[in-house]
C-alpha cells in the first residue's frame, strides 16, 4: 500500500527533514511538497476530481506560520475542499515550530486534524505511528 | 441681664403662625399684601388674616416663616424693619444681600437641623446684620411646623439681646464662622479643580481651575451644585451621597469640555466638618487624569504589541532551531551509516539554517533597539547613503539583475543617520527582493524631494510583483509576510515604519501601474536646506 503525503510548508528544509523521515517509514510514501498555504489550495482546485498516482493525499502535513495563506487559513478553506471534493479520507498532520497552547486548540477545532508535531521536539518513530496508523484505519 | 424669650411665648407664637398657617397660607395675596383690605372688600378669611398680621406684626421679636430649602417665606414688620425689606423683596430669597454669607450658612444649618430633627433649636446667640451693616446678637428659637404629621416650614422668633456673654451652644456662631473661614478660603484658591458646597449641596466657592473647567457659577451664588452645573450629574450624586451618608465617595468622572474634547476626572467628594463633629457641607477636589488616562490605554496597547511580539519572536527563533536539531540527527545518522556525503550536505544545510537565525536576531536587535537609536541628528548625504547601501546588497541585486536609479532633488538631510539608513536599506532590500523576472527591465528608484520649508518626501518605487490589495493595510504590521517568495522575519517594514514615526513623520503604501511605491513623508529643518 502506497500513502499519498502533501508537505505544506515555507521552509525548504523542514521539507527535506519530513521527507527523509517518511522515507524511512515501513510503508512506502508518494510525497508532494507546496511551499505555503496558498499553493496548497491551487494545488488541490488544479487536481479536482482527479484519481491519479500521489493524488488525493491522504496526509496532509501542514505548517502554521507561512506567507498569504498560514496554515488556519489553509484548515478553514480546506474543510470546505474536503466536503466538496468527497476528501473524506484525506487528514491533516499539523507540523510546526509553535509549541502554543492556543495554537494546538485552534488546530484540533477541526475534526480532521488527528494530530499536533512540534518541529525539533518530536520521536522519529512518531512519523512512522502517524502513517501505520492511517493506513490501518483505511483497511479496517 | 440675660434676655430670654420664655417658652410659652414661643409656643403661643408656634400656634399663632402654625395655625394661620394651616387656614391660610394659600391666600398668599390676603396674608402677605393688604390690597384685598384696603380696598374694603374684607372677607371673613380677610378678617381673620388681618387678626393674625397686626398681632404677629405687633410683636417686637423678629419672627421669620421659611420653606424646605431655607427660602424666606414671610416675616414681620420688626424683621423687615431691622433687615430694611419690603414684604416683596424677602420672597423666596435665602437672606439679604447685605448679609455674612457664613451667617446665612449656619442659618440654613440650623433650618436643617429642624427639619430634621422636628424639634425646636433654642440658639441662644447669633449674630445678625441689619440693613445698615451693623451686626447684633439675637436669642433665637427655631421651630417646625408640621403639616400631616411631616415638617414642612419652620418659623423663627428672634430677640436681641444685649449681653454678648452667653455661649451655651456647642459652637459659638463666630467660633463656626472662624471654622469655617479657612476652608472657604482654601476651596477658593486651590491649585486644583476644588469646589464647596453647604449641607443643601449650595455652591459657597471654587477654585480657579474649577471654574476654568467647569465654568463659574452664574449669578446667584446660593445656586444648588445640581442647576448649576447640569452638566455634570455624576458629581450631583457624589454630593447627594456624600451628604446623605456623611462619607467620602471617590470615582472616575468624565466631562466634555467645551472644545468637544473628552476629560477625565478623579473626583473626590469629602464631607466638611463643624467643631463639634457635625457636617457642615461637602467639598469636591477634582484631578485631571485625561492624559493618564490616555496613557494607561497606549500601555494596554502596547503591552499587547509585546505580548504578541514575543509570541512571534520565539517561534522564528525557535524555528531554525527545531530545524538544526532535525538535521543533527541526520548528521549523526549519515555518519553511523558512512554516508560522509550526506553528512556535509546536513552540515551545511545547518550553515544556512544558522545565518537566517543571526538575520532573525539581529532584525530583533534592531526593532528593539529603534528607540536606542535617539542620536544627535547629523546632514546625510543621501547619495552617498544609497551607494553604501547597495554595496552590502550588492549580491542581491546582481543576481536578480536590478537598475537602482536616484532622483533627488533633495541631496542631504538633517537626520538621525542610522534611522535613515535603516528605512532605505529595508525599503530597497525588499524591491530588489521582490522585483518581477517576467519583466525585461527591473528597477527601484529613490526619490528625495522637498515638500515645503517643514517637510520632505522620500519614495522608494518599484516595478517587482506589487502588494494584493487585500493585505496592504497590514504591511507594516509586525511579522507580516505576504508574499510566496518571503523568507524574511516580516519584520522589515515594521522597522522601517517604528522609524519613520519616531522621526515624526509618517509612510504609507501605493499601488502604481507597474508595482510598489513608499511613500514617507519626513520633517525636515529649514536651516540646513539644501548645501
Amino acid at each position: 500500500m502506497k500513502i499519498n503525503a502533501l508537505i505544506v510548508d515555507d521552509n525548504q528544509i523542514d521539507r527535506h527533514i519530513l521527507k527523509r523521515w517518511l522515507k524511512k517509514c515501513s510503508f512506502e510514501t508518494n510525497v508532494v511538497e507546496v511551499s505555503d498555504g496558498q499553493f496548497a489550495l491551487d494545488y488541490f482546485e488544479e487536481n479536482k476530481g482527479m484519481q491519479a498516482d500521489g493524488y488525493p493525499p491522504s496526509i496532509i502535513f501542514l505548517d502554521i506560520n507561512m506567507p498569504r495563506v498560514d496554515g488556519f487559513g489553509f484548515l478553514e478553506a480546506f474543510s470546505k475542499i474536503r466536503d466538496r471534493d468527497q476528501l473524506g479520507s484525506t487528514v491533516v498532520v499539523m507540523f510546526t515550530s509553535s509549541p502554543h497552547q492556543n495554537d494546538r486548540e485552534n488546530a484540533f477545532k477541526w475534526d480532521f486534524v488527528t494530530n499536533y508535531i512540534v518541529k525539533g521536539e518530536f520521536e522519529t518513530q512518531q512519523i512512522e505511528e502517524i502513517v501505520t496508523g492511517y493506513s490501518a484505519k483505511q483497511s479496517a | 441681664m440675660r434676655t430670654t424669650i420664655n417658652q410659652s411665648e414661643t409656643s403661643s407664637l408656634q400656634a399663632i403662625t402654625g395655625h394661620v398657617h394651616l387656614r391660610d397660607w394659600q391666600d398668599d395675596v390676603s396674608f402677605s399684601g393688604c390690597q384685598e383690605q384696603t380696598k374694603g372688600h374684607k372677607t371673613l378669611k380677610d378678617d381673620r388674616s388681618e387678626f393674625y398680621r397686626s398681632a404677629l406684626n405687633s410683636i417686637h421679636d423678629l419672627v421669620l416663616v421659611k420653606g424646605p430649602n431655607a427660602e424666606l417665606l414671610w416675616a414681620n414688620q420688626a424683621f423687615l424693619d431691622y433687615y430694611g425689606m419690603t414684604q416683596e423683596d424677602l420672597s423666596q430669597i435665602i437672606d439679604a444681600k447685605h448679609s455674612d454669607p457664613d451667617d446665612t450658612l449656619q442659618y440654613v444649618k440650623d433650618d436643617l437641623t429642624v427639619f430634621q430633627s422636628g424639634k425646636s433649636l433654642n440658639i441662644l446667640q447669633e449674630s445678625v446684620t441689619n440693613a445698615a451693616g451693623d451686626i447684633r446678637y439675637f436669642h433665637t428659637i427655631k421651630s417646625p411646623v408640621f403639616e400631616n404629621g411631616k415638617v414642612v416650614r419652620t418659623v423663627g422668633v428672634s430677640r436681641l439681646i444685649e449681653d454678648a456673654d452667653i455661649t451655651t451652644r456647642a459652637i459659638g456662631h463666630e467660633d463656626a464662622k472662624q471654622h469655617v473661614a479657612p476652608i472657604k478660603a482654601m476651596a477658593g484658591s486651590f491649585p486644583n479643580p476644588m469646589l464647596m458646597v453647604d449641607v443643601h449641596a449650595r455652591v459657597l466657592n471654587s477654585s480657579p481651575l474649577w471654574k476654568s473647567y467647569f465654568g463659574a457659577p452664574m449669578g446667584n451664588a446660593e445656586g444648588v451644585f445640581c442647576d448649576v452645573y447640569p452638566d455634570l450629574p455624576d458629581l450631583a450624586d457624589h454630593l447627594e451621597r456624600c451628604l446623605k451618608l456623611q462619607s467620602s465617595v471617590e470615582d472616575t468622572v468624565t466631562h466634555v469640555a467645551k472644545d468637544g474634547t473628552q476629560q477625565v476626572f478623579s473626583a473626590r467628594t469629602c464631607p466638611w466638618h463643624y467643631q463639634d463633629g457635625s457636617v457642615g457641607g461637602a467639598t469636591i477636589i477634582a484631578t485631571d487624569i485625561t492624559i493618564l488616562h490616555e496613557k494607561s490605554a497606549e500601555l494596554s496597547r502596547v503591552n499587547e504589541e509585546l505580548k504578541q511580539f514575543a509570541y512571534r519572536a520565539s517561534h522564528d527563533l525557535k524555528g531554525p532551531l527545531s530545524t538544526a536539531k532535525g538535521l543533527a540527527k541526520f548528521i549523526a545518522m549519515d555518519v553511523a551509516d558512512g554516508d560522509l556525503d550526506g553528512a556535509i550536505v546536513n552540515a551545511r544545510l545547518i550553515e544556512d539554517v544558522m545565518g537566517k537565525l543571526e538575520k532573525s536576531v539581529m532584525s530583533f536587535l534592531a526593532l528593539a533597539t529603534a528607540d536606542a537609536n535617539n542620536t544627535e541628528a547629523t546632514v546625510v548625504d543621501v547619495q552617498g547613503l544609497i551607494a553604501d547601501i547597495c554595496r552590502g546588497l550588492a549580491h542581491d541585486i546582481d543576481a536578480a539583475n536590478v537598475i537602482i536609479e536616484t532622483d533627488l532633488e533633495r541631496k542631504s538631510v538633517l537626520i538621525q543617520h542610522v534611522r535613515l539608513r535603516q528605512i532605505l536599506e529595508n525599503l530597497l532590500a525588499n524591491g530588489v527582493k521582490y522585483s518581477d523576472p517576467d519583466k525585461e527591465r527591473r528597477f527601484v528608484k529613490v526619490c528625495c524631494r522637498n515638500i515645503d520649508d517643514e517637510r520632505f518626501e522620500l519614495t522608494v518605487e518599484d516595478n517587482g510583483c506589487g502588494i494584493p490589495s487585500a493585505v496592504k493595510h497590514k504591511i507594516f504590521d509586525l511579522f507580516s509576510r505576504f508574499h510566496e517568495k518571503s523568507q524574511g522575519t516580516g519584520l522589515g517594514l515594521a522597522i522601517v515604519k517604528k522609524h519613520v514615526e519616531d522621526l515624526g513623520g509618517e509612510i504609507a503604501v501605493e499601488s502604481t501601474k507597474t508595482g510598489t511605491l513608499f511613500r514617507a513623508i519626513l520633517p525636515a529643518s529649514p536651516e540646513e536646506l539644501d548645501s
